[in-house]
Parts: structure tokens; sequence; C-alpha cells
């Protein structure tokens, strides 16, 4: 047998638990268990507050499931597990703060050890003509929309509070989404309105401000959105999120 | 272009987990070096390479990894090395250093140190491996003895012999683990002695001390305790006949506080009164 077949039958007896015939199967057993024990680590460590809200032993039968289903395509561990936001969504359809609380705990993880990117203060925005600038923002910026509180769900296991899922508090737009980053070296995430989720949307595809301007004007009333358009702004100037600005004119 | 060689470093460090990061960084520990697991700073930015930056502002650093799959039949993984390159680049470790062994193969990686039979196909594969790697990396390597908890009955070398062929064919130098020679020798029944004989023991740049667990049917490589009296009377046997090597107490599980492993590793500087209970 080549080295290249020995090494496939052995790979595949490691990750499945069968062994390969001809090689003592005491020794594929100890192999095998050391693979499953670092991909459950990996599992717990990336999703730690999952494996809380879950529970260890349901969280263990459907981190095992997942690594049956899933194994790591790169050489760090830390890549593994991308896609259990997913698989918790099709196993736990009735319950989206999983998938979404999850996909939390990937992003956070994600802006932990992403790119470094320095955030410029509003004072630092020098621009002449608004209507045309862009804007750039950190490689670590990720943001969705959410159907649940995932991120209040984080914060009360963070800090060992009881609280409840609830869907998210869409009536008053407070809730509609998340967005992650880091700033310096620390991962933080706040919720994010309709509003603001739509500006990102517009921005990151190389809409100018003037553009956003526009569609603000489109959905708010008219006085409204100057005042809305500054405190995007500055909100995203305050969390270090713009890293550049280009005029387009 | 020839790979630069690492010089010897006689000295004294511990592997460096992240429950003493703050304790390295906060007063300087008595240590000679410190090593780091490779891909836990193969990243892009943030923490972990802001850490890193400070520790090596400190301490000579050697970078360890456990993901470069020497010795698999898809070949080296040149994205993995260029990112290797460019840590190395910036930390200028004393020298970087991974296993004589393979991780995945096709594409999948099982993140475990998987056995090599002790062939000339798989010491053709993991030489031309190691070669293309240092290529890559500009740096000659420092390969580790793993574990193993199975042989191939089609072997035609012992594991001395191939580490000797290896070092001969690719200029590679050697990371001696001393519990991994007890853990594979107890489980396949092996001789100690006559196996550190074979070894070209002039290629060995770093010691590796460590603890093991009783598995269900053998000794396991877990790194969960205190190096044991089996493993430190090794040591204390095979050191005599090392030259200028750097020692090191390897621990990554039940991560004990680090006055327990800077004890340890005194003993370590103490070879002649090491094997005392």
């Amino acid at each position: 047998m080549s080295l290249g077949d020995l090494q496939r039958r052995l790979l595949t007896a490691v990750m499945t638990g069968r062994p390969v015939p001809e090689l003592s199967a005491a020794g594929q057993r100890v192999y095998a268990n050391n693979v499953r024990c670092q991909l459950l680590a990996a599992l717990r460590d990336t999703y730690e507050k999952c494996a809380a809200w879950l529970g260890d032993d349901v969280f263990h039968v459907h981190a095992r499931a997942y690594i049956e289903a899933h194994g790591s395509t790169s050489w760090s561990l830390d890549h593994y597990g991308s896609d259990f936001p997913d698989y918790l969504a099709r196993a736990f359809p009735e319950r989206l703060e999983l998938s979404e609380l999850a996909w939390l705990e990937w992003a956070l993880r994600t802006a932990f050890s992403g790119r470094n990117a320095s955030g410029l203060a509003l004072e630092e925005l020098h621009v002449r003509d608004w209507d045309g600038v862009q804007f750039s923002f950190v490689p670590t910026l990720m943001y969705r929309q959410l159907h649940t509180n995932a991120p209040a769900l984080w914060a009360g296991i963070a800090t060992g509070q009881g609280i409840h899922t609830r869907p998210s508090d869409s009536a008053t737009d407070n809730g509609h989404g998340v967005r992650v980053w880091r700033h310096e070296l620390t991962p933080r995430f706040v919720s994010m309105t309709r509003a603001e989720h739509a500006c990102l949307d517009l921005l990151v595809a190389g809409a100018t401000f003037g553009e956003v301007c526009e569609w603000l004007s489109s959905t708010a009333r008219e006085k409204d959105v100057a005042s809305a358009a500054g405190s995007l702004l500055r909100a995203w100037a305050t969390d270090g999120l713009i890293t550049g600005v280009r005029e387009t004119g | 272009m020839q790979p630069t060689i690492p010089p010897p470093f006689q000295g004294y460090g511990l592997g460096l987990r992240v429950p003493h990061y703050a304790e390295f960084l906060a007063r300087q520990q008595p240590v000679d070096f410190v090593e780091v697991i490779s891909e836990n700073f193969m990243v892009e930015g943030g923490r972990p390479l802001d850490t890193l930056a400070r520790i090596r502002d400190r301490y000579d650093v050697a970078l360890h990894g456990v993901s470069m799959n020497l010795g698999s039949d898809d070949g080296v993984d040149l994205d993995y090395l260029r990112r290797l390159r460019a840590l190395a680049d910036t930390i200028e470790p004393l020298w970087l250093s991974d296993h004589v062994s393979w991780t995945g193969v096709g594409g999948i990686n099982s993140h475990d140190l998987l056995p090599l039979p002790y062939t000339v196909e798989a010491l053709d594969v993991l030489a031309r491996n190691v070669l293309d790697a240092q290529d890559a990396l500009g740096r000659a390597l420092v390969l580790e003895n793993p574990s193993t908890y199975l042989s191939f009955s089609d072997n035609t070398m012992d594991e001395p012999g191939f580490l000797r062929a290896l070092c001969e064919r690719t200029g590679c130098f050697l990371l001696l683990d001393v519990n991994n020679i007890f853990v594979s020798a107890t489980n396949h029944g092996l001789d100690t002695e006559a196996w550190i004989e074979r070894l070209p023991l002039d290629r060995v740049r770093q010691i590796h001390l460590a603890g093991h667990s009783q598995g269900v049917d053998m000794l396991v490589d877990t790194h969960d305790a205190p190096v044991p009296e089996t493993v430190w009377d090794l040591y204390r046997r095979f050191l005599p006949r090392l030259g200028e090597v750097a020692v090191m107490i390897e621990r990554d599980d039940h991560i004990p506080p680090l006055p327990e492993l800077l004890s340890e590793l005194d003993r370590a500087r103490q070879p002649a009164i090491v094997a005392t209970p």
C-alpha cells in the first residue's frame, strides 16, 4: 500500500472511529480519541456561551454530531466550527436565539485576531464635500439582522445574570441587529437599528455619504435626516470604525 | 539559497501558555527562553500578536508548530509556510520546530500528530517536504520525535535510524522529547538506551520534558502532569551526551501556577540531582 493510501485510510479511521483492520485497534483508538477531544475542545472554546445556554450534555451531543459531519479543513483549530451557527439553526429551528448567539460568538472570535486598523476620530475626518465622501471601515467589522435578543443573552451569560430569550425588539427598532468589531485589542458588539444596518450596507457597497442621506430622507422626516446621519457618523467615529475617507468629487 | 542554520542555544525555558502571559509580562521570570505554539500567533492581528511582540521584547522565543504536516503525502501547504515565515521574520525566533509526523491528507486536518511508517517511501516524502519547507522558510527546521501508539509491520528502519537519515538528507536538527521517547518505548517495548545510542546526538538543539498518562491500553502523551521520575531518569542519562541544548518543560493541560513549573525547571537545571526522588 502506498503512503498516500495508508494515510487516507488511517485518517478516515481516526475521524470515524472505525479502525483499519491490519493496524493496532488500541493504537487507533488513542488517535481517534485525541482527534475528537481536540475538535470538541475547539468548539467548546469558541462557543462557550452556547454551551452554557444549551447545557453541557446537550451541547456535547450536538458538538459530536457536528464533528461527525464536518472535518477540519484548516491548519488552525481557530478556524474550526465556522458552520456551527448554521448547524444549530437546522438542529433547533424553533430556537433561533441559539444560532444567533453562535453567530455572535464566531464574529467576536474572528474579530479577536483580525487585521489591525486604526479608527479615525470625528475631528480627524478632514472632509470638504460631505456629499461626495466614501468611508472605509475596520476590517473586523461584521454585522447582521437578528430575530432574537441574542446580544443581551450573551451579556447575561457572561455576567452570570439570569436572562430569558425573547424576540428582538423590532417594534422600537432598537434590537434590529448587531454589529461586531474590534476596538484596539478588544472585540466589541452593539445593537444596531434598521437604519444603521441599511446605511452600513450602502457605505460598504461604495455609496457616498450624500447617497446615504438621500436614503435616510426617503425613510425619515425631512428635518430628521441631518440629525440621524450625524448621530450615525458620531457613533461610528467614537467606536473607531472609520479607517479612512475618500472624496469622490 | 541555503537555509539559515539555527545556532546552538544553552538554556532553560518553559512552554508559554495563556494562564501565565500576565506574569511573564509583569516581571522578568527566571527563564532563558520561552516556547510558543506557532499557529496561535499565525493570525492577522489583535491581541495574540501584540502579546507575542511584548514577550519577545523580554525573552528569547522558540516557535513550535503542530500543523506543518511534514509527513503528509499532500506535500507542504505554501500558504501555511508563508504565514509562518512572516511571523518568524518579525519575531526572529531561536528556531522553528515541528514534528516528525503528519496531521492530515486530502485537505482534511486531524489536528493530531499521526505516525509515519519508517519506510524508504515515507522518508522520501518527509525529506522532500522538509526541504520544501526549509526553502520556503529560509531556515533549517528542528524536528521532534513524536509519541506513537501504533507501529507498522512494513517498517524497514527503526525510529532513530529514520531520524538520522532525515537529518542527513535535509540538514534539519532534532528536538528530543524525552517523554515521547519513554511513551513510545513503553508502548512498543523498545530499549531506550539503544534508541538514544543510535540517534545523531550532534543534531539535537532542544529537549522537551513533560508528563504523560496511563491510558486504557498504553501510555498517552497528555502533557497534563508533572515530569515523572521515569522521564527525569532518562533525562539524567541522556543530557551528558548532548552538546549545547535548550531544555524546556512543556505543560498543556491542568496547567499549574507558574512557581510550580519554575520549580520543575530548577530541577532540570541540576541534572546531577535530577534523579533524586
